[in-house]
C-alpha cells in the first residue's frame, strides 16, 4: 500500500514539476479575445510576447525590451515566484527520489525515510504556493483588466484572456498540493503496515545474519 | 565489475544526455546564415531548425515559420527528424528499463544476475539513442558544410553550424558514454551465479551440513 502511495506520488510530482517548469518558460499566458476576425492570435507570456498569422503561419515574437516600461511589477513578480516555485519543486523531486522505498539507500533505517518522504512533501507544498500566487495573481489581474474594459465600454484594442501557460501553472500548483498532501497525511496514516513490514524485515534480516555467521563458521 | 554508484553516475550522465537530446530536436539553430565574405546584412539574421526557419532582427523581433509541407522536405531533413524522434524514444525506453535494472533499487527480479542483464540491456538502449543522435547530428552538418563550399552557392546565402548542432554532439556523447557505463556492469557468470546461491540459501536448510561436514561446504565457499 505504502509503496504504491508513494509511486502515485512521485509520479503526480514528476507530472507537476514538468507542468511549472514548462509554464514558466513558454509565453501564452494571456491569449487574445473577441476578435472576430480570426486574423491572428497574440500570446503574451512573461519573457516574449508572439503573434502567430493563421494565415501563413508566421509567428513573430518580440522579447519585453525593457521590463518597466509596462506591468511592471505583475511581470516581474510573476517570473520570481514561479522561478522560485520551480526549484523548490525540483528540489523537493531529487529528496523524494531519495526517499522512494524501492530505492536502496538507508535501508535498516525505514523510520529515516519515510521522514526524508514528509520533508519532500513539505518542500513540495511550501514550492506550490509561489507557483499557486504567481498564476492566480497573474490569472485575476487579466480578469479584472478586462472586466474593466468591458465596464468603461471599450471595444477597441485588445481584449486579453487566460492562455493555456497560465492554466499549466495552475495545475502543476495544484499537483503540487496533491503531492505534498499524498507524501505527508496519507504516509502518515498508513504508517503503521510500514511498522509491521519493518518488524518482519528486522527478523529477515537476523535471520540471514546467523546464516552469514554459519558461513563464517564454516570457512574456518 | 561495476558497483552501485558506478551505475548511478552512468544513469545520471545517460539522463543528463536525454534532455540535450530532447532540447537538440527542439531548437531552431540547427544552421545559421554566416557572416563570411562581404555580407553587410547583418540586421536580420536567418537561423533554420528540423522543424521551422526563423529570421531575428537586431531590435529583438523573432519570426518563425513552420515548415509548409512535409513531403516536400529535403530528404535529409525528414531522415533526421525520424532519427531523432527514434533517439528520444529509445532514451525514454532506456531510462524506464535501467532504473529496472540497476543496483541501488528493489524493483523487479531480485536475481542480480538477471537485475545486471536489464541494467546492460538499458545501456545498451542509451548506446543506440546516442548513436541515433550523433549520426543525424553529423549528417545535418555534412550537409551544411557541404552547401557551404559549394560555389554554385550565392555568398549572402550560407549558412554555417548552429548552436543545436554542439549541444546535440555533446548530449549524444554523454548518451553514449553513460550508456557504456550502465553496460560495465554486464556480469560474469559463474561468480555472480555463486553469490546468489549464497544469498537466497536459507540458513535452516544449511544447518545440519555445517554439523556433519564443515569441510566441504567450506572448499564451497572458498
Amino acid at each position: 500500500m505504502i509503496v504504491v502511495l508513494q509511486f502515485m506520488a512521485f509520479i503526480l510530482a514528476l507530472v507537476s514539476t514538468v507542468f511549472l517548469i514548462v509554464a514558466t518558460w513558454t509565453d501564452c499566458w494571456m491569449v487574445n479575445a473577441d476578435d472576430d476576425l480570426e486574423v491572428s492570435q497574440k500570446c503574451r507570456g512573461l519573457w516574449w510576447e508572439c503573434v502567430t498569422n493563421t494565415q501563413d503561419g508566421i509567428r513573430t515574437c518580440d522579447q519585453y525590451d525593457t521590463i518597466l516600461a509596462e506591468h511592471p511589477l505583475k511581470i516581474v513578480l510573476t517570473r520570481a515566484l514561479m522561478i522560485t516555485a520551480d526549484i523548490l519543486a525540483s528540489f523537493a523531486l531529487i529528496i523524494l527520489v531519495l526517499g522512494l522505498d524501492v530505492i536502496k539507500l538507508l535501508r535498516e533505517e525505514p523510520h529515516i525515510k519515510l521522514r526524508i518522504c514528509y520533508f519532500a512533501g513539505f518542500i513540495f507544498g511550501l514550492g506550490g504556493i509561489p507557483g499557486m500566487i504567481g498564476s492566480v495573481w497573474y490569472a485575476v489581474d487579466v480578469y479584472v483588466e478586462r472586466a474593466t474594459l468591458v465596464l468603461k465600454n471599450v471595444y477597441l484594442g485588445m481584449h486579453y484572456e487566460f492562455g493555456w501557460s497560465c492554466w499549466l501553472a495552475m495545475a502543476g500548483s495544484t499537483g503540487c498540493f496533491l503531492a505534498s498532501i499524498v507524501l505527508t497525511c496519507c504516509l502518515y496514516i498508513f504508517r503503521d503496515a510500514r511498522s509491521s513490514q519493518y518488524n518482519r524485515s528486522i527478523y529477515k534480516y537476523g535471520r540471514t545474519a546467523a546464516g552469514k555467521k554459519y558461513a563464517m563458521d564454516s570457512r574456518v | 565489475m561495476a558497483n552501485s554508484g558506478f551505475q548511478l553516475l552512468g544513469y545520471f550522465l545517460a539522463l543528463g544526455g536525454w534532455i540535450g537530446i530532447i532540447s537538440t530536436t527542439a531548437l531552431p539553430q540547427w544552421k545559421q546564415s554566416s557572416y563570411a565574405g562581404d555580407a553587410i546584412i547583418t540586421a536580420v539574421g536567418l537561423y533554420e531548425g528540423l522543424w521551422m526557419s526563423c529570421a531575428s532582427q537586431s531590435t529583438g523581433q523573432v519570426q518563425c515559420k513552420v515548415f509548409d509541407s512535409m513531403l516536400s522536405l529535403d530528404v535529409h531533413i525528414q531522415t533526421c527528424r525520424a532519427l531523432m524522434v527514434v533517439s528520444v524514444l529509445m532514451g525514454f525506453i532506456a531510462i524506464i528499463v535501467s532504473v529496472v535494472g540497476m543496483k541501488c533499487t528493489k524493483v523487479g527480479d531480485n536475481n542480480p544476475l538477471t537485475k545486471s542483464r536489464i541494467a546492460v540491456s538499458g545501456g545498451v538502449l542509451f548506446l543506440l539513442a546516442g548513436l541515433c543522435t550523433l549520426v543525424s547530428v553529423s549528417w545535418y552538418a555534412t550537409q551544411v558544410s557541404h552547401q557551404f563550399f559549394n560555389p554554385n552557392t550565392p555568398v549572402n546565402a550560407r549558412y554555417e553550424f548552429g548552436s543545436a548542432l554542439f549541444v546535440g554532439w555533446a548530449a549524444a556523447s554523454l548518451t553514449m558514454l553513460g550508456g557504456s557505463f550502465l553496460c560495465c556492469s554486464c556480469p560474469t557468470e559463474e561468480r555472480r551465479g555463486q553469490q546468489y546461491y549464497r544469498q537466497s540459501q536459507p540458513s535452516t536448510a544449511r544447518e545440519p551440513n555445517v554439523k556433519s561436514s564443515p569441510t566441504d561446504k567450506g572448499e564451497q565457499y572458498l
